[in-house]
């Protein structure tokens, strides 16, 4: 790159305050437009779903105020349903604000012209790394997917769970729209809420958190009739539902009319055997599957790290101890492993989804133990690390600032081509019938709940099983081209 | 070498009753009861007591734990609970099945892997190492038990061009030898596919890297600036040492024979370790489970000695003492 | 080996295959039927198998004391002749005479003898034995506690012999139709170890089919048994049972027509069948499973406490009103509609529908009314004091922890649905699936508050499991009533089983007023049939029951890949 002046670089408003501008300015056209579009997706997802954004925040304010002060109702507060909500919100607000100061940080950096010499390793890689369309293709879709899963509730047409009159909506194709019945509300929750005696210093606050509260995880089909056909005979809506007719007297409706009382639900992936939305559950399966794989292996990672940073530093003694204990695990089978140990578990009171992550991560560090033992081997004899040690440097801060950092790219290697691996495990666990608990959808139990059908209804196992190939292949190619991109030999081998 | 084998065999031993008796205990505390199974239905409801007696479930558990150390010493691997039948016996039924699936499965594994990491490794970045990765990868990603089935649907139902499932045609004994072999080919072409084709992407691009790096080395370099033919570089010299690590992985991919074929034996009714082991942990079989361990931690610490072993067999830098 | 010399060799076989056609030899396919089942048999001796494949399988090939067929339009089991000619009642009904067929051999040659018969219950009634029949000698004579064989079973001569009961009760031939084995190959066999005897893989019977192969976790090969004289050798040469447990693969293969019988037909792949598959002919079983939600009636941690002595009632669903309450709420009939359409039947009580002149016909089944259970629930004292959408009593929310078994995908459905609607009432439900060896241990043993489970009623009228004495492993609920026991005693002594009619009844209005558990349907199963199959009487004493019976049509119609 050539030297600017501090003017030039700055560039105006829009490539201050709007990620992405500024590289399309400068000539990274692809990366620039879609940074622009990541961006922009933000704040139209907020204003498409401007009251779930806001009551979102609500509910979290009001429960962080109402647990402080009057904590006996805390199981009314910290509900998990709840949090998906504000973990959306937080995300939706969160991230387009990241994006912004990191562009504005590397702006500030470049016009003070200490950005340019940055050409660190990660920096080259990273430019390497572009490069490879075919990799940076598959981190595109991979972000993409992590954003869809913080964000489901925005995405989802439906709410996962949510289903009514099974014997009329169940195995409708892609593509399909089931007509449906409004009914007038027999009782709703405020009036419900109505008759009721707070027993709290705040119960206005509580009353508003209640409603707020079941607002959010409303599954929403309440007071609707799906049916297959119908037809206004007199006072009555005469309705097809499996293969009887059923009669609705017209002053149970929502207004009188058919255009008031009349609507449709449209699926773009089918329903399934309960009648609930495919596309939903995948997009709200993404939320398990995805952080399934990264904590598993965040988990497998940090331990392999550790316990092979251990045994390869300090030798001797310690490593053979810790490499015969790994040798007893790699003994193991792992998959008749992990199936007694989640049966000898499941009745203890961990939420299954946990149990599996536990699991897969703590039966899967031993490669990567021994892969850093190998690396932590060949780095200590360096010059860097001796002249640390001559220095009289401690132990942690030799491991932490001179060895890992030089070691860290096989590890990142490896946890990306691991966690399409996991992700597949989940399935094949689900297959086994002891993956995640229905009705939480995962991508392996959506595949799962589905392979009876396939021969009728194909659309419920094929299309959470395209989800999986997509996040899988795209792991695995950002992983190899991240290796690609590390690797300086191979790089000057092309140069 | 000897030396070195034996005395990696015999720290297999103490690995190998570690393994066991976690297995031992860990069953045992699972909670469920091997009987439970029985009582249902039109079933004397006292059975469950009369035959937890019967299988000396009654004991405490390290009475149990002495009994079964007896009986190991002695080779003696006990009855199975949930199939009446001496787990020797029904190991040694179930071992040739899987072997027969599971090394067809590694055979084209390596086979079609090698050639996919030579393929890439070679036409780096252009459009057939991308189209090849990119194929491999896809299939190597469809979840097994979905890919089975979609095969069985597909190829078998509406094809009609292959068996749906089992290892034989029901009639198959009655078959000439080149005819049941066949018979047996036939019902081994969409497991065998399954399991090992599809894993074969995982392989390629081990391979790929290998190649890739061996490419690089000086000797290569050495060997082209002699002016020898691409070819006889690449096949000589080059995959030879490429070779080195994916025999490494062949070795550790021994455990592989008979565990890993759960999810396909299950698809395809083949009956083999995998899905009787499955079968095993959910029917609380406590004999069959120990013996299904020891048969796969058996296989797990083979696969890692020969993996040594024949490392050191083809890289010559590697000594033992 | 190579690949290219493997590649090779696999095409000459296939060249050898298809050049050397079977000709001139009769195709060993064109007299045999292929069944698929679901899991393996456990071993092939009536006497200590409990596996579903081997009560199949077994009943072709062991000689029965009676046909036993059930009458649909009576709704009873009747018993027609089979190693028993006829029977007499005698003193006052306690003693039971037979007479028995004097010409029928075992396979291998011998006669089968009253000897065998007595030898048989004496292995069935030995505790050491551990056989899942033994409750069937209950009622013989006892000594000491112990099945006094000698005093139950006199044998007159070759063709009489006397069983003793210790009273008259209406099940008694029911409880005489335990098959025997032979004396001779069983008589030095272990008692302890007989589950694990290697004869009971090479079974001796009697019957119209005798046991050819058994190859482990594949097939069960059956041959006809050319002297079988009871009733007489089967029709077709062979029947082969392959066992494939993935759903999906059984029925393709069925539809690919390499399978001739299958079961269980899913009711969501009926349409599909009947519009795509014309040579498969689907037959519907009467209903003898149900479904049920069972709700703890007792205070389990005071009953484990104490040993079983201590009864009091559950926190929750000891009331009554709550039991109503939580049945009103759930729509038992969409759910019923949605699984199964036109294969299920509402339950309103666990007295099947099949045995119509026990069956109370004019109890009205609960209907679906949130509004009703909600009723019934502020009734009973519950409701949503601080506004959490959940009713609660005491300080103590309404919620349960509902269990079923991992994998059985209606069961989810079920699971799924009442958590929904009970959530509607203000009920929270949380939803555990667990393995069935854990489930059935838990549920037997009491240890669950609520649960999904199902069960298949023997087929003459026994009430006495389930709702007999708490500590019964089939009282699964803990329910416990006065008036049922009193019923209980007096339907079980009445001479004629039509006799206890009215006592039925009467217990079928009390279990419906008190709602120990919420019914849920009975499911009529289905068997996908392939058409070439001729005389098949598939009913509900198995699919294989008159197996002998069976024939081909059209014997090239097998499927050869």
């Amino acid at each position: 790159m050539t030297e600017r002046s501090p003017e030039q670089i700055e560039g105006g408003w829009m490539h201050r305050h709007i990620p992405g501008v500024h590289f399309i300015a400068h000539g990274h056209r692809v990366f620039g437009w879609l940074l622009l579009g990541y961006f922009l997706m933000f704040p139209v997802l907020i204003l498409l779903n401007l009251t779930a954004f806001i009551q979102g925040f609500q509910s979290m304010g009001l429960s962080a105020f109402l647990v402080t002060v009057d904590y006996h109702h805390h199981t009314l507060f910290l509900r998990g349903d709840v949090m998906e909500h504000w973990l959306a919100s937080v995300f939706a607000l969160g991230m387009p604000v990241f994006l912004w100061w990191l562009n504005r940080r590397r702006l500030e950096r470049m016009s003070q012209g200490t950005y340019e010499h940055e050409l660190s390793q990660w920096a080259l890689a990273w430019r390497e790394f572009k490069r490879n369309r075919v990799a940076a293709t598959g981190l595109v879709v991979i972000i993409l997917l992590y954003t869809m899963a913080f964000l489901c509730p925005y995405f989802a047409p439906f709410h996962p769970n949510a289903f009514s009159d099974g014997t009329v909506t169940k195995f409708r194709p892609p593509l399909s729209s089931v007509p449906i019945l409004y009914q007038q509300p027999t009782e709703t929750a405020s009036e419900r809420l109505a008759s009721l005696r707070m027993q709290s210093d705040y119960p206005s606050l509580v009353r508003d958190l209640v409603l707020i509260n079941q607002d959010l995880t409303d599954e929403g089909f309440m007071n609707t009739r799906a049916v297959e056909a119908y037809r206004v005979e007199g006072s009555n809506v005469l309705a097809t539902v499996g293969d009887s007719l059923v009669a609705f007297p017209i002053a149970d409706l929502v207004g009188s009319t058919p255009e008031e009382f009349e609507g449709s639900r449209f699926h773009l992936f089918g329903t399934d055997s309960y009648g609930r939305d495919i596309l939903s559950r995948i997009i709200y399966g993404s939320r398990v599957s995805l952080s399934l794989g990264f904590i598993a292996v965040l988990l497998s990672v940090s331990l392999g790290t550790l316990i092979g940073l251990l045994a390869g530093y300090f030798g001797r003694f310690t490593d053979s101890v810790l490499m015969r204990f790994v040798d007893v695990l790699l003994a193991f089978p792992a998959l008749f492993l992990i199936l007694i140990i989640i049966s000898a578990f499941e009745t203890v009171a961990v939420p299954r989804v946990l149990l599996i992550v536990l699991v897969l991560g703590l039966t899967s560090w031993m490669g990567i133990s021994r892969l850093v033992r190998g690396e932590v081997l060949s780095v200590k004899e360096r010059e860097f690390v001796l002249a640390a040690r001559t220095l009289g440097l401690g132990h942690t801060r030799i491991l932490s600032r001179h060895i890992l950092p030089n070691i860290l790219t096989p590890i990142i290697v490896n946890a990306t081509l691991r966690i399409g691996g996991i992700i597949l495990v989940e399935a094949a666990l689900s297959y086994l019938n002891i993956g995640v608990q229905q009705p939480t959808p995962s991508w392996g139990n959506i595949i799962f709940e589905g392979k009876d059908f396939l021969s009728h209804a194909w659309w419920i196992s094929t299309l959470p099983g395209f989800a999986i190939v997509l996040v899988v292949v795209c792991f695995n190619l950002v992983g190899d081209g991240l290796r690609d991109a590390f690797d300086p030999m191979l790089n000057n081998e092309r140069a | 070498m000897t030396r070195y084998i034996f005395k990696r065999v015999m720290s297999a031993i103490p690995l190998l009753f570690g393994l066991l008796t976690f297995t031992f205990f860990i069953i045992r505390l699972a909670p469920g009861d091997p009987v439970s199974l029985y009582v249902q239905g039109d079933v004397d409801p006292q059975l469950a007591e009369n035959l937890r007696v019967q299988l000396g479930l009654n004991d405490p558990l390290p009475v149990q734990y002495v009994k079964w150390l007896k009986s190991m010493v002695t080779g003696e691997m006990g009855v199975s609970f949930s199939r009446h039948a001496d787990v020797t016996d029904i190991l040694a039924d179930t071992i040739p099945n899987t072997l027969l699936l599971t090394v067809f499965a590694l055979f084209f594994n390596f086979l079609i892997g090698i050639a996919i990491g030579i393929t890439t490794a070679l036409k780096r970045g252009t459009l057939a190492d991308h189209t090849v990765n990119v194929i491999s990868l896809f299939v190597y990603s469809m979840p097994e038990f979905w890919l089975g089935l979609m095969l069985i649907l597909g190829v078998s139902l509406q094809l009609d061009l292959l068996p749906a499932s089992g290892m034989h045609s029901p009639m198959a004994r009655f078959l000439s030898t080149p005819a049941y072999i066949w018979d047996l080919v036939k019902h081994m072409i969409l497991p065998v596919f399954v399991l090992g084709v599809a894993s074969a992407a995982a392989t390629g691009r081990y391979m790929r890297g290998s190649l890739l790096e061996v490419i690089n080395q000086d000797y290569v370099r050495t060997a082209r600036a002699k002016g020898l033919s691409e070819v006889l570089v690449i096949g000589k010299h080059a995959l030879r040492n490429a070779l080195i690590p994916i025999i490494t992985l062949l070795g550790l991919s021994l455990p592989f024979l008979l565990g890993g074929a759960v999810i396909v034996e299950t698809v395809f009714a083949w009956p083999g370790m995998g899905k009787l082991t499955v079968d095993a942990i959910f029917a609380r079989d406590y004999p069959l489970i120990i013996a299904c361990t020891l048969v796969s931690g058996v296989m797990v610490i083979l696969g890692n000695l020969l993996a040594d072993v024949l490392y050191a067999i083809v890289d010559p830098r590697i000594r033992y003492d | 080996m190579s690949p290219r010399i493997l590649f090779v060799a696999v095409l000459c076989c296939g060249l050898l295959v298809s050049c050397g056609d079977k000709s001139g030899e009769k195709d060993p396919m064109s007299g045999a039927a292929v069944v698929a089942l679901s899991g393996d048999a456990d071993n092939f001796n009536p006497v200590v198998s409990s596996s579903a494949t081997s009560g199949e399988i077994q009943g072709s090939i062991y000689p029965m004391m009676f046909d036993v067929y059930f009458d649909l339009q009576e709704g009873e089991l009747k018993f027609d002749p089979g190693l028993v000619l006829r029977t007499e009642r005698r003193n006052g009904g306690k003693d039971v005479v037979l007479h028995l067929r004097t010409d029928v051999r075992w396979q291998d040659g011998m006669l089968v003898t009253p000897e065998d018969i007595k030898f048989s219950y004496a292995l069935y009634g030995d505790p050491e034995v551990a056989s899942p029949r033994r409750n069937y000698v209950e009622s013989m004579i006892f000594t000491d506690d112990k099945f006094d064989v000698d005093k139950s079973i006199e044998i007159i001569d070759d063709s009489t012999m006397v069983f003793h009961f210790a009273k008259q009760y209406p099940l008694q031939k029911f409880h005489l139709n335990l098959s025997p084995v032979p004396a001779h190959v069983y008589r030095n066999a272990d008692r302890k170890t007989l589950r694990n005897n290697p004869a009971n893989e090479r079974p001796v019977g009697a019957g119209p089919f005798k046991l050819e192969e058994w190859v482990r976790q594949q097939q069960i090969e059956l041959v006809r048994n050319p002297t079988c004289t009871l009733p007489r050798p089967s029709k077709l040469d062979r029947v082969i049972f392959r066992i494939i447990s993935e759903p999906t693969t059984r029925l393709t293969e069925l539809k690919k027509g390499t399978v001739d019988v299958m079961r269980p037909v899913y009711p969501d792949d009926v349409q599909d069948i009947q519009e795509n598959n014309p040579d498969i002919r689907l037959e519907t079983l009467p209903p003898r499973n149900y479904e049920y939600i069972g709700w703890m009636n007792i205070d389990i941690e005071a009953y484990h406490e104490s040993g079983g002595k201590t009864i009091k009632p559950h926190p929750l669903f000891g009331d009554r009103r709550v039991r109503q309450a939580l049945t009103y709420a759930i729509n038992r009939k969409e759910i019923m509609e949605h699984e199964l359409g036109p294969y299920g039947e509402l339950a309103v009580t666990d007295f099947s529908p099949i045995f119509r002149w026990a069956t109370k016909h004019d109890l009205i089944p609960y209907p679906y009314s949130p509004e009703k259970a909600r009723q019934l629930l502020r009734s009973a004292g519950w409701s949503d004091t601080n506004g959490d959408g959940i009713l609660d009593q005491g300080g103590k929310d309404f919620e349960f922890t509902l269990y079923y078994n991992i994998g059985n995908k209606r069961r989810e459905y079920v699971a799924t649905v009442v958590q929904k609607e009970l959530k509607d009432v203000g009920i929270k439900v949380n939803l555990q699936s667990v393995e069935p060896v854990v489930l059935f241990d838990n549920i037997n043993n009491k240890k669950y508050d609520a649960f999904i489970a199902g069960f298949q009623v023997k087929l003459a009228v026994d009430p006495s499991d389930r709702w007999g004495d708490v500590s019964n492993p089939f009282n699964t609920v803990g329910f416990q009533n006065e008036r049922i026991s009193e019923l209980l005693k007096l339907g079980l002594h009445v001479p004629n089983i039509r006799d206890a009619g009215p006592f039925w009844k009467e217990v079928q209005s009390i279990i419906h007023q008190e709602q120990p558990c919420s019914f849920l349907y009975w499911v009529k199963e289905i068997v996908g049939v392939n058409r070439r199959l001729k005389s098949t009487n598939i009913n509900i004493l198995g699919v294989t029951d008159d197996m002998y019976e069976w024939e081909i049509g059209d014997p090239n119609s097998y499927m050869t890949y």
